[in-house]
């Protein structure tokens, strides 16, 4: 119950913060100036409006999730009202986890309002462009909806992973910069597995694939891109996506609890 | 001692995250590998239906572990579910789940990492994993943004007339994004048609048209269930550059097994018709007409291929000067139809032997 109070209490300071607000605008213009770009691409004007909205919430998401999520606790440690708060009768852990669920309302809420302008887009365009070969808008709003909560399961990893960081600094910098760079580390840790399989001995072999297995892979959730685009060979669907993200998720929550459980406030 | 077993304990619950997150890991990676195996599947059943009409050249480029391999899978798909080939993806892959395909799964895979298998681009971290897979991580996860804005990269370079640098653009464009599906199209169109006017030597404009065709293979290879692709590569280039209906109608043929635009059966029966195969080309019509009541283009084309058979039966019958009429007839009534006037100059052959056989007894 506690962690409920905080996390709307993080959600409600959040949503005023103005950097998560400046993120929502240029993600907001930049979905919004998609429809721009058709003009230079006959044919393919819905797969280009699709593309650029899908990744700008993508990267705006990703901005909004190290913000938001990295930026929670070194805020409070630096206005000195996690004193009071820790001071009451609470366990660590109720804190993280309800500092978690405010920083997740408020991703939430960013995806939610891209998500409904990226809708409202693709409403248009595809009234635009009318094809035969087309899908019916209900059909494409479903696979967006579905596109959607895998840009949310990426970023209630990489939110936990930046909170795990954000209890070990006093201010937003260091989990800002390092949530950045677990997002460039878990869209590049293909890497890993492609050199595993070239390795020079079997055990350097094993190794490698070790790390590539438990790294953060954030190119799992790259479904996102076949399923907005109807591609058929997406039989597998998402049930397991969501439970690497939830396990990543409580993995970082773990890191963070114990890095943070004896901190010296 | 207690912070020691504190940590110890924390190690394990660490453990407990860390092994089912690498073991779901392996599970997903296990099922992209294997949306890439029924991709190959598909790939095969196509490519061999090219190589039973023909198609290739009769040429069969495949190693004889994959040839293997495809028997074996075929066999074996065929006896746990008839109709295998005509399976949908959600149908095939809940098949490929049975035990009795492990075996030839980690067969694949192994043919796979010995470059033995050729016939698959799909994911691009699988296909060429020494180039592709690079170049997919560079970009982060923006893959198909990266491929979208150099799409307009080569659109730029073909108004500034660079087609050389068109090429290799092209080429990265599609092996970023294998499933852009306009970028193989408009790209082996520029290739036949744009490119090809810049020259006068036919072997240069033969290069150029060939090149366009190899991009629209590598297409349907990422993309076996895409109907636009075998649609542009059967009309747009064999039917209306090449004019090689035999090509045009395996290609708009096979459009037709997937979901489709209406032009495509009409291009379809159109290649048929030029095939002299007018039955066919007519019962492909009709069944068009019953599924599309709304249009009226096939109906034009119907009647056409019935004047064509009634003048077929004549011909048969023996009554070649009602066979010329009606020949002369869909002759001057199309300017745009190749077969009539050739038929026509055939009768009037026929009919001018006849008269000088007649004029000799």
């Amino acid at each position: 119950m506690n962690s409920i109070v905080i996390g709307l209490n993080a959600y409600r300071e959040s949503i005023r913060k103005k950097t998560l607000i400046a993120f929502l605008l240029f993600a907001m213009l930049v979905i919004g100036t998609s429809t721009f770009l058709t003009v230079l691409s006959p044919g393919e004007e819905i797969k280009m409006v699709k593309d650029v909205c899908l990744s700008s919430i993508s990267f705006f998401g990703m901005l909004i999730a190290v913000f938001g999520a990295g930026a929670l606790i070194p805020q409070e440690t630096d206005n000195r009202t996690i004193h009071t708060i820790l001071s009451k009768p609470m366990r660590r852990i109720t804190y993280l986890l309800g500092k978690y669920l405010g920083a997740q309302l408020t991703i939430l809420l960013n995806l939610g309002l891209m998500a409904v302008l990226f809708l409202v887009i693709l409403y248009l365009q595809s009234r635009r462009y009318v094809d035969e070969s087309q899908a019916p808008f209900s059909a494409t709003a479903l696979v967006t909806m579905k596109a959607m909560v895998l840009v949310f399961f990426e970023m209630l990893v990489l939110s936990a992973l930046a909170l795990a960081v954000s209890t070990l600094s006093t201010s937003a910098t260091l989990p800002v910069i390092v949530g950045i760079f677990i997002y460039i580390v878990g869209h590049s840790v293909n890497y890993l597995k492609n050199l595993s399989e070239h390795a020079p001995s079997e055990f350097m072999s094993i190794i490698i694939r070790q790390f590539y297995l438990i790294l953060p892979n954030f190119s799992n959730f790259y479904l996102r891109n076949q399923l907005i685009h109807n591609d058929p060979y997406v039989p597998q669907g998402i049930l397991k996506l969501f439970a690497y993200a939830f396990l990543y998720a409580a993995f970082g929550l773990l890191i963070a609890y114990l890095l943070f459980r004896k901190k010296d406030m | 001692m207690k912070s020691w077993k504190e940590w110890l304990a924390f190690g394990a619950l660490a453990l407990a995250f860390l092994i089912p997150i690498s073991l779901l890991q392996s599970g997903i990676d296990g099922d992209e590998a294997r949306v890439l195996f029924l991709r190959w599947i598909d790939n095969q059943e196509a490519y061999e239906g090219q190589l039973l009409q023909k198609i290739t050249g009769g040429t069969d480029d495949r190693t004889v572990e994959e040839k293997d391999l495809f028997k074996n899978v075929e066999d074996v798909g065929e006896s746990l579910n008839s109709g295998f080939r005509r399976l949908s993806v959600r149908e095939k892959w809940n098949t490929l789940h049975n035990r009795q395909f492990e075996p030839f799964y980690e067969q694949f895979q192994r043919l796979a990492g010995q470059a033995k298998i050729k016939a698959v681009e799909g994911q691009i971290e699988w296909s060429n994993p020494d180039v592709s897979a690079n170049v997919g991580a560079l970009v982060l996860g923006f893959r198909k943004l990266v491929a979208d804005l150099l799409w307009l990269k080569v659109d730029q370079y073909w108004h500034l007339g660079m087609v050389q640098r068109m090429l290799p653009a092209m080429e990265t464009v599609v092996t970023l994004d294998p499933h852009f599906i306009e970028a193989y199209a408009l790209g082996a169109w520029h290739l036949a048609y744009n490119v090809t006017v810049m020259f006068h030597s036919l072997d240069e404009k033969m290069k150029y048209i060939d090149q366009g065709i190899h991009l629209l293979e590598k297409g349907i290879k990422s993309n076996p269930r895409n109907s636009k692709l075998y649609a542009e590569l059967g009309f747009t280039i064999y039917f209306r550059k090449m004019g090689d209906w035999e090509k045009a109608a395996y290609y708009l043929g096979e459009a037709t097994k997937y979901e489709h635009e209406p032009w495509v059966e009409r291009a379809y029966a159109l290649s048929l018709e030029r095939l002299l195969q007018e039955e066919k080309a007519l019962a492909v019509l009709e069944d068009y007409d019953r599924r599309h009541p709304e249009l009226v283009m096939q109906q034009l084309s119907m009647a056409r291929l019935r004047k064509k058979l009634e003048a077929r039966q004549v011909e048969k019958d023996g009554d070649l000067e009602h066979a010329l009429r009606i020949w002369d007839f869909l002759r001057t009534d199309d300017p745009g139809d190749v077969v009539a006037p050739k038929e026509f100059l055939r009768i009037k052959h026929l009919l001018s032997e006849q008269h000088r056989g007649a004029s000799r007894d």
